[in-house]
């Protein structure tokens, strides 16, 4: 391709990228922008020792220099600018690329990552902020505070999305809907898109477009994805839950048991005995706009209303005990028991099966597997697989099935996969072996 | 001299159609929103002194033209590319890639003699547009403004040509920096 073709072609794609960003589709936005900035950057390298070409020279260099510098690619950036630099640039490009350089070097030295992307997470992020009741640490946080609190609020979103999930989604219109529901729950999840260390603040935001799902594309699975950050947000952060307005409303979007999914991990981070509070602020974390109160009976009830034990059958409540027994000869005695709300395990795979297709890993790969608020879940993130299931041989199920649906989706539609998309099927190809 | 908006799409090889077609109805919209009427005449000055009667018949739905920043910006680039290429010895006008807003640059197209594909960028176009003048936002101050900014000539400086387009008395500038 002839360099004015390159860089007619980055241009273009830059273009649609910016689209792309205008319409909060990130991922669609990296994609493209990374693919203006490999162009742009072939168009400018065919000029590297072309140094009487100005002013297409430095302007191919400016350009694929600030195409690295939106992609996040800082280091590439400052050498692209550098091979600008090295030849004639005029007066006003030398400026701009010595401004480029400044803000790359600035960006790269900073304490966190600018771009783009994290911009537009920050914009419609909430603000949180963690600070310890009894003040002894002065200003410094508890850790396993900060743990607790993150793994509750990303829960009560789990669940949320679930629920709306649910609620929006018709079951006829989706092959496998549970998988689908599941495959969903287990990747909506929170992400932090900057962090403040006086006390602990972190702005909470979600990307939903990151979620792949090759199977399913309805247009009301769309606009429920599409909304459900900012229904999140006003449901359960923004709500005033002492006013009956709200809990009447939200009764009426969520039953009981969804209700209960969604508030009670959030019910569980205000309760009185937690070491912290909570509170909602502006982006510098200095002005608090909600604080999160101990929750009074009334919204407990309304919002986590306890389970009508008639109502659930045993058999789908799911119970980790500990038991130390003791044994003499024949006899065994319990001694104690607790139910356990919190478990986590290591388990070494060498292969997995599923539908009769087996897959064998090159090296033993190790999973974790986590037992929580009545749930067992994996988060395998080296294949990229999240799976939640009641039941300890249906999770191990559902994790080898969700693993082979994927590696299977993924072949068959390899045309159309994003870069992203691409390493991830070589990860998958290049660590296992398959029999079909 | 007569100038069809619609020709746009046709003269600008190296734009697509669509984008073409988007700039012609901004530039419309912009022009009706004064209110001129097709036939109306811009008064040109810079580098050619003279007027030229602008026509379209594109019916335009202007419920998706509500930001008057945004069309008045459109349309001023619709028309000075059409004097950039009347007016320049170049016939390309591309975009280029900046952090911080768009750049169009010209050269020669590929057929000319004069094309070298190793550079095909020769000056930057820089493009205003005014809506409706006011005092303190003139036509005659914006070119003032866009003289001051030249460096003194020592021809070290990039090749610039400045257009700059008033719509409501229908006044184009085109001239080199």
């Amino acid at each position: 391709m002839k360099i004015q073709e390159l860089h007619r072609e980055a241009v273009k794609l830059a273009k649609e990228a910016q689209s792309e960003f205008d319409n909060e589709n990130i991922i669609e936005y990296q994609n493209l922008i990374l693919k203006a900035y490999e162009l742009e950057k072939t168009a400018a390298e065919f000029l590297k020792t072309n140094f009487e070409s100005e002013p297409t020279r430095s302007v191919l260099y400016r350009s694929a220099a600030t195409l690295a510098f939106k992609s996040g690619k800082h280091t590439e950036a400052i050498d692209l600018i550098t091979q600008a630099l090295q030849g004639n640039p005029f007066n006003e490009i030398k400026a701009e690329l010595l401004h480029l350089l400044k803000e790359t070097v600035g960006v790269k030295s900073q304490s966190f990552k600018k771009n783009d992307y994290l911009d537009l997470l920050n914009k419609k992020a909430v603000s949180i902020k963690l600070e310890e009741k009894t003040g002894k640490y002065a200003g410094a946080f508890v850790i396993p505070h900060v743990v607790d609190f993150l793994r509750n609020l990303n829960q009560s979103y789990q669940n949320y999305a679930e629920a709306l999930f649910v609620n929006e989604v018709d079951k006829e219109s989706l092959p496998d809907f549970e998988h689908s529901l599941s495959d969903f729950k287990s990747k909506s999840n929170l992400l932090g898109s900057h962090t403040s260390f006086n006390s602990f603040g972190i702005n909470i935001s979600a990307e939903n477009s990151l979620m792949d799902h090759f199977n399913v594309y309805t247009k009301e699975f769309k606009e429920m994805k599409e909304n459900l950050f900012n229904e999140f947000k006003s449901d359960v952060l923004y709500s005033d839950y002492e006013d009956l307005a709200f809990q009447e409303r939200i009764s009426k979007k969520f039953d009981d048991e969804k209700r209960r999914k969604i508030f009670q991990p959030i019910l569980n981070l205000m309760a009185k005995s937690k070491g912290y509070k909570i509170s909602i602020t502006d982006n510098e974390f200095k002005e608090k706009i909600k604080e999160f109160k101990a929750p009074n009976n009334t919204v407990r009830q309304a919002l986590a209303p306890v389970e009508k034990k008639e109502e659930i059958p045993v058999d789908l409540e799911t119970n980790l005990t500990r038991k130390i027994e003791q044994s003499t000869g024949n006899k065994t005695k319990t001694i104690f028991a607790e139910n356990i709300q919190y478990f986590e395990q290591n388990y070494t795979l060498t292969g997995l099966e599923s539908e009769n297709k087996r897959i064998y890993f090159n090296e033993h790969h190790i999973i974790l597997l986590i037992f929580q608020n009545n749930y067992y879940s994996i988060d395998d993130d080296i294949y990229q697989i999240s799976v939640s299931n009641k039941d300890f041989d249906g999770i191990l199920e559902l994790y080898n099935k969700t693993f082979i649906t994927r590696f299977i989706a993924m072949i068959s539609n390899k045309k159309n996969l994003s870069v992203e998309e691409n390493e991830l099927l070589e990860q998958y190809q290049n660590t296992t072996m398959r029999d079909w | 001299m007569n100038l069809s908006l619609e020709d746009l799409k046709d003269a600008m090889i190296y734009f697509s159609q669509v984008q073409c077609q988007g700039l012609t109805e901004n530039c419309i919209v912009a022009l009706e929103e004064i209110p001129h009427s097709t036939g109306c005449e811009l008064q040109v000055s810079g580098l050619h002194t003279g007027k030229i009667s602008l026509d379209w018949s594109t019916v335009v739905n202007k419920n998706g033209y509500k930001e008057k920043k945004k069309y008045t910006e459109k349309g001023a680039e619709a028309l000075s590319f059409f004097l950039a290429m009347k007016y320049t010895e170049f016939d390309i006008v591309e975009e280029s890639i900046i952090s911080t807003g768009v750049d169009y640059w010209l050269g020669y197209g590929e057929k000319h003699e004069k094309h070298d594909p190793l550079n095909f960028i020769k000056a930057r176009l820089e493009i205003s547009g005014i809506l409706k003048e006011t005092p303190t936002n003139s036509f005659k101050k914006r070119i003032e403004e866009k003289k001051k900014q030249t460096k003194a000539s020592d021809n070290t400086g990039l090749p610039a040509y400045v257009s700059i387009i008033e719509f409501s008395n229908l006044k184009g500038h085109i001239s080199k920096k």
